[in-house]
């Protein structure tokens, strides 16, 4: 009878724990790397591209940056709405350039964060 | 104390089964951080190449919007990640000379411009390991011998850590359950078995009453063969199934 309790806790444990949650769902993504470059005025400034590669139109499609010091305080934190052909939604398959600046000074930037949020 | 010193060699062997585990998890998982590591190499090499080519007619016109399309014309942004499958560099970065000179941004490089391995911009350490990787290759305009800047690839190892184990998590589940059913064959191979020795006391207490109770039977028997002529004598302790017909 044990034996049969341990075949199926086994078996439990084999059809629920699967591994596929740590892959990512599609969604909206950054095309490539976002490029960054020191400004004229010595600020750093961020220039990337984003494609939505799931099956449905996506909307309030934000880029949200956090700058952070060497402490781990955030030292700046920008959310940027990304506009496409049709306004805030974000069509199948559609590209949509950002551009954006810091306005803290680059020195004090210490790691920085780029993530997407989006409502579809 | 007896179920203490179980409870102990049981959580031994688990610690032992889950260390072997975890090396064959960070042997796989070393051997695709090199493979990102190179891909960050390489990559770098070519933006940095890219760079070049661009800053000589761009000198003075500089625009990072127009360098990102040029790289975009050149390359491709889709080729860029298509060799990152599993992490992508997040941020591609391109530092001027003249603002790592000026100390306007730090660009974990060494005075000759060349990656500082001990700067804290090279590291993040999180889960017990630097998660991050970063690549810097110089690039230079013209003949000069001074690199006009640099290019830096920072890449995270996390998705590669994820990625390992989703590929070898079931692997690793079926491997946890062989070496305890391992673990266990080896207890029973080595359970040392109960000598059958009378004068150390193998009878329990409880059998030692039906072996005495087996003994007055056999004696009653024994009384009554030896004396047939007291067939009616029976003994108060034996039943005589005849006597119920």
């Amino acid at each position: 009878m044990n034996f049969f309790k341990l075949v199926l806790l086994a078996a439990i444990i084999f059809t629920s724990v699967s591994c596929e949650k740590l892959q990512g769902k599609p969604g909206v993504v950054f095309l490539g790397p976002v490029l960054e470059v020191v400004g004229e005025e010595g600020k750093l400034g961020y220039t990337g591209k984003v494609i939505n590669n799931s099956d449905q139109k996506l909307k309030n499609v934000l880029v949200r940056y956090i700058g952070k010091d060497k402490d781990g305080r955030i030292i700046e934190a920008i959310t940027i709405p990304l506009i496409g052909s049709k306004g805030l939604v974000i069509l199948k398959d559609e590209i949509v350039d950002f551009q954006f600046m810091l306005r803290s000074e680059t020195i004090n930037v210490f790691s920085k964060q780029l993530t997407l949020d989006y409502v579809e | 104390m007896y179920f203490l010193k179980r409870l102990i060699v049981i959580v031994l062997v688990q610690l032992l089964i889950f260390s072997f585990i975890f090396t064959l998890f960070v042997f796989s998982f070393n051997q695709r951080r090199e493979v990102s590591k190179n891909q960050s190499k390489a990559l770098a090499s070519v933006i940095a190449e890219q760079a070049s080519n661009y800053f000589e007619e761009n000198n003075n016109n500089f625009s990072s919007k127009d360098f990102f399309n040029f790289l975009d014309d050149q390359i491709g942004v889709q080729k860029l990640t298509n060799a990152f499958n599993v992490n992508p560099p997040e941020l591609l970065t391109v530092y001027f000379r003249s603002d790592i000179m000026k100390g306007i941004v730090n660009a974990g490089t060494d005075d000759n411009l060349n990656k500082d391995d001990d700067s804290p911009f090279n590291k993040t350490n999180k889960f017990f390991f630097n998660n991050k990787y970063v690549a810097i290759k110089p690039f230079f305009i013209g003949t000069s011998d001074m690199p006009y800047g640099v290019v830096r690839i920072e890449t995270s190892n996390i998705p590669i850590l994820t990625e390992v184990l989703y590929n070898n998590g079931l692997f690793y589940m079926l491997l946890f359950l062989i070496l305890n059913n391992q673990a266990f064959l080896f207890y029973l191979w080595t359970k040392k078995k109960k000598s059958l020795d009378v004068d150390t006391g193998y009878l329990k207490e409880s059998s030692l009453g039906s072996i005495k109770i087996m003994h007055k039977l056999l004696g009653d028997v024994i009384q009554d063969h030896k004396a047939p002529n007291t067939k009616n004598n029976k003994p108060a302790n034996v039943l005589n199934i005849d006597d119920k017909k």
